[in-house]
């Protein structure tokens, strides 16, 4: 997910946090010291980029091509394959510290697995795919939070080298995937485990964040939760499953991309927007009372405004002033890209996926993804490319040079044929 | 006496909250079936397969809320798990006994969770114990019997080898164990790189005892629409 920046000279409050008193949120051990220690926080600058380009490029191909080389092992290896590839990701990041999330990702996941070979038999059916399938959705959630090396040092270039980290955004995105796997994992003493231990580092990140007093209330609840309950799982499996009831409660889990808590199931919700006839979507030129629009300085909401006071901050829905600079304006097409409207997005996962939100400076919002991406990366899809056509059999020269079909084609040439893979078009040759 | 001999069964029946066992269940009428069987690492917890009509099947997680009160949640086919997508029960169900020991299970929907079947319906247990078995090599047929699959044994990794030779099934499965006696079955391609096993399976599968009909099944459970497919075993 493509970080965006805060200016050094922007380090005031901008808005009025409650003055509540957090209880003191501990990091858990396995994450300050030991094999999955995430590191602290530095700066970088734009210098030292160079160096780090290599690696960065190679995190997200070894991590796409573990997973699609898994698929064609047999089950029984396919866990030691994707763990091989994260640590040798995590190993290669080292002591740096760019890309800190997708490692915290990557650690995490490792982890879970860990603590599920210590609290179950591995052998036992159903766990090794419960493992697979942690691992592949840490995998994925790393994915999201990678950032190409051009973009930053774009960014960098033009003389914003610093980088806000939302750890809220973070835990939200990592509990949101991470649950889903925990709770398929059905030995009682391991999901209670699993599910105490996401509950913990989760919370450490709410509490962290730079806007930790809006989680206020789920902080203090989930952590006088944990003080009541034990970390380790209980010998009675009753015990553990009314353990795991009692977590499933806690509002921290319910929580959305937006911050706002979910009711029910747990579908990603925008709070007071709903997109659906074009009278709902904004397409003023100014920013009013009542316009939606997206703040890029919290964890990156989609909010109606409540008030604009006459230095130009505004007051939207969550009860903050914003600074005008973060606040984005909503319109219905860009760089000819229109809502609804199916694209590529190039930085990511490599998928086609439809445009729900595009802001005035060319950011769009995928609805599969449920993130951000800027313009450069978010491709039109066409017909036809060179004079290639969608349904035209080819030759892929990039893999075996197998003749596959063209299912779909973007703006820029990247062709996606029915091996399922996606190819520039210089690996791409007509067949005679 | 009528009445007293009334209030005295009724009050013999609600005495006994009980705890579920494994086994074969009789529904409302003779082709509604429930399979019970354990769950090892969840104590107190059991797999259930509800059947009607010989037409639909709905799996089931089914935990313990209380003495002789139960949750039951559907389960789907994840990619390479089988698992919930929501929760919440989707079926309560409260387990009694009688003088002689035979459980009656009350089951009834659940607000909160519309997946899987939505009625009422009361279940009574049989002399069956253990009809639900991890697999059964073997050939089998369906569709009148006119048509033949074959399912290799267990290849020691928890994975057999099923081929179906004709009809809208027709093709080679790769059918792997992920929960106790429940299979996924991966639909096998050959490419040019080598054998691709499609990830996401369609169908559930599991193999029950013949005791609820004339041969040992196997039944294909399609979590889309909860329809079965049965093979019996020649």
């Amino acid at each position: 997910m493509k970080k965006l920046i805060i200016p050094m000279l922007l380090s005031l409050s901008f808005s009025a946090f409650a003055n509540l008193s957090l209880p003191q949120i501990s990091a858990p051990d396995e994450l300050v010291r030991g094999d999955f220690a995430e590191g602290t926080i530095t700066q970088i600058s734009s210098a030292e980029i160079a160096e780090f380009l290599p690696w960065a490029q190679n995190a997200k191909n070894q991590l796409t091509r573990a997973l699609n080389t898994a698929r064609t092992l047999p089950l029984r290896d396919r866990r030691t394959h994707i763990e091989r590839s994260i640590r040798s990701v995590v190993n290669r990041s080292g002591d740096r510290q760019y890309q800190m999330f997708m490692r915290f990702s990557l650690n995490r996941g490792l982890l879970l697995v860990s603590e599920m070979s210590k609290t179950m038999d591995m052998t036992a059916i159903g766990a090794q795919e419960s493992a697979l399938d942690i691992l592949q959705r840490s995998i994925e959630v790393a994915l999201n939070f990678y950032e190409s090396d051009l973009s930053f040092q774009q960014r960098a270039q033009s003389g914003d080298a610093s980088t806000e980290l939302s750890y809220a955004r973070f835990a939200i995105n990592f509990k949101n995937s991470l649950y889903a796997g925990v709770i398929n994992v059905l030995d009682a003493k391991a999901q209670y485990r699993l599910l105490y231990k996401l509950v913990e580092m989760v919370n450490w990140d709410l509490s962290r964040d730079s806007h930790a007093s809006k989680h206020a209330e789920e902080i203090v609840e989930a952590y006088e939760m944990q003080q009541d309950l034990l970390p380790e799982p209980a010998d009675d499996d009753r015990l553990n499953l009314r353990y795991i009831r009692r977590l499933n409660t806690l509002r921290l889990l319910s929580l959305s991309h937006d911050g706002s808590r979910l009711g029910g199931q747990a579908q990603p919700q925008i709070p007071g927007v709903r997109y659906g006839t074009p009278s709902e979507r904004v397409t003023g030129a100014d920013i009013r009372v009542g316009s939606v629009v997206v703040e890029t300085h919290g964890t990156i909401s989609i909010q109606r405004v409540k008030n604009i006071a006459g230095d130009g901050f505004l007051l939207l829905d969550d009860g903050q002033w914003y600074h005008p600079t973060y606040i984005k304006r909503l319109v219905t097409s860009y760089d000819g890209i229109s809502l609804d409207q199916e694209v590529y997005e190039s930085h990511g996962t490599a998928t086609i996926d439809k445009v729900l939100y595009i802001t005035a400076d060319g950011l769009y919002f995928l609805n599969s993804a449920d993130s951000w991406f800027h313009y450069s990366y978010v491709e039109a899809l066409v017909d036809t490319f060179n004079n290639f056509r969608i349904g035209e059999q080819v030759v892929e020269t990039h893999g075996n040079r197998s003749i596959r079909t063209i299912q779909r084609i973007t703006s820029k040439g990247i062709f996606l044929l029915d091996d399922g893979t996606f190819y520039h078009h210089a690996y791409i040759v007509k067949l005679q | 006496m009528f009445r007293f001999l009334i209030l005295l069964v009724t009050l013999q029946v609600s005495a006994f909250a009980q705890t579920l066992r494994p086994g074969v269940y009789d529904g409302n009428s003779s082709d509604h079936k429930m399979f019970v069987r354990t769950l090892p690492g969840r104590e107190g917890s059991f797999l259930a397969l509800i059947i009607r009509n010989g037409q639909q099947a709905v799996p089931y997680l089914v935990d313990e809320f209380a003495t002789g009160r139960y949750g039951f949640i559907p389960l789907h086919n994840l990619k390479n798990l089988i698992g919930a997508t929501n929760y919440t029960p989707s079926l309560t169900a409260t387990v009694i006994a009688d003088s002689r020991n035979n459980l009656q299970i009350n089951v009834a929907p659940n607000p909160g969770n519309n997946v899987g079947f939505n009625v009422a319906e009361v279940f009574k247990s049989t002399r069956e114990t253990s009809p639900w078995l991890p697999v059964m090599p073997g050939n089998y047929s369906y569709k009148d019997n006119r048509r033949s699959t074959t399912l290799s044994p267990n290849d020691g990794s928890r994975e057999s080898q099923l081929s179906v030779a004709s009809g809208p099934m027709a093709g080679t499965y790769v059918l792997r164990e992920v929960r106790p006696g429940m299979h996924l079955a991966f639909k096998s391609t050959l490419t040019t790189t080598g054998i691709e096993v499609v990830e996401e399976s369609q169908h559930i599968v599991v193999f029950l005892r013949g005791c609820w009909a004339r041969h040992d099944k196997m039944v294909f459970i399609s979590t889309s629409n909860w329809s079965m497919t049965e093979f019996s075993l020649n």
